[in-house]
């Protein structure tokens, strides 16, 4: 019956005559789907974050290459690193304002995740450093502000991974379930054939 | 109607949905594509519409799957997304057809069986266009044979009652609609 009922189904379906034509041009709409255009403020959003990454870059570049050689280590690495979120940051603006459109599955997230990166380097950096300035009161209120972001990039973090990791785990107990599933379907058509 | 394993798939596919797969979106197109396309030409009233309803219902899809809170009810779901689209541009002509249709409907013959045999696939495709757009609309929903009558109301927001005489009646029009094809072919 069910078989039936399904070969009814799918002939029906098929019945549909398209216009290729127009299902092309539709093919090609939806090929776009994932693609957001960058125009108007969202154009000038973008020229002034690759701005910024450039300026940054530029800016931490300098500091970690110029420093004074009784800079400590770690401040050093940690306007590299600043540098090279900077970098990160413009190349992803070049790439959008290039292609005139962004990518919602594929830039969005590098932009959440270089803004986190950024976020956290920067408070770590001021934590590290805080504790080094020669003005105590300026080093404390440092770190308090460093802390004002680092305590919910971090939370958000644990929370983001806490997620995933119930997500994934649901995905997999779902697959297993249905291969599962697959496979009863296989033996009872197996055992209604013998 | 699904089976265990068809309700098992939609979960699955919501849940990688929900996680921006992309592969996974694509997956949902290619598996509901036909189909949607199939009802939503059913309801709109040329070609060219239909692709331009899918492509949004498909936008509207992408944009809400986030939303969806009940992972099993993705035929739904889908369903109700392609109607509204459909309906907030054609809601006034739809009422219209469906005034103007009712008049002239061929009801009053009773269905005596419940089932189509594959090989009438073809002919109930074009009859299907002799119908009225409400009878034509449950009868797709029916053949198409992805959502249970609840669902089936759900997607046309009448309740479960109204479902039933309407497909009933539904299918003593296609059934007469099949015959005077007969009677006109012998």
């Amino acid at each position: 019956m069910t078989e039936k009922r399904n070969d009814f189904t799918r002939r029906l379906v098929e019945s549909e005559q398209v216009t290729p034509a127009l299902k092309e041009r539709y093919e090609m709409e939806m090929r776009t789907l994932f693609e957001k255009p960058v125009k108007g403020i969202a154009k000038w959003g973008w020229i002034g974050s690759t701005a910024m990454g450039v300026a940054f870059m530029v800016l931490f570049g300098t500091v970690a290459v110029l420093a004074p050689a009784e800079f400590p280590l770690l401040g050093r690495l940690g306007f590299a690193a600043g540098a090279a979120c900077g970098l990160a940051w413009a190349i992803l603006g070049v790439t959008v304002l290039r292609r005139g459109s962004e990518n919602l599955s594929t830039h969005g997230k590098a932009a959440a995740g270089m803004g986190w990166g950024i976020t956290v380097i920067m408070s770590t950096l001021a934590i590290v450093l805080g504790p080094q300035l020669p003005d105590r009161v300026t080093g404390v209120m440092m770190i308090a502000i460093a802390l004002v972001f680092l305590v919910p990039a971090a939370l958000f973090m644990i929370l983001w991974r806490i997620e995933r990791s119930e997500l994934k785990t649901r995905e997999k107990l779902l697959e297993i379930e249905y291969r599962l599933a697959e496979l009863a379907e296989e033996v009872m058509r197996k055992r209604g054939e013998t | 109607m699904r089976t265990d394993r068809e309700t098992v798939y939609s979960e699955w596919l919501v849940l990688r949905l929900k996680d921006g797969q992309k592969p996974a979106f694509e997956e949902l197109i290619r598996h509901w594509e036909k189909r949607l396309f199939y009802y939503v030409r059913r309801i709109v009233p040329t070609e060219e519409d239909a692709w331009d309803v899918l492509q949004q219902t498909w936008m509207k899809v992408l944009k809400g799957i986030g939303s969806l809170k009940d992972h099993g009810a993705l035929a739904t779901w889908l369903y109700r997304i392609a109607r509204d689209t459909a309906l907030s541009r054609w809601r006034e002509e739809y009422k219209e057809r469906a005034r103007r249709d009712e008049s002239n409907d061929l009801t009053g013959l009773e269905a005596q069986v419940d089932d189509f045999r594959p090989e009438d696939a073809q002919r109930v495709h074009r009859a299907l266009g002799r119908l009225s757009v409400m009878h034509r609309e449950v009868l797709t929903l029916y053949f198409l044979d992805d959502l249970s009558m609840n669902q089936v109301a759900e997607v046309l927001e009448v309740p479960l009652g109204t479902v039933k005489s309407r497909l009933h009646h539904a299918k003593s029009a296609l059934r007469s609609v099949l015959s005077q094809e007969d009677g006109r072919h012998d």
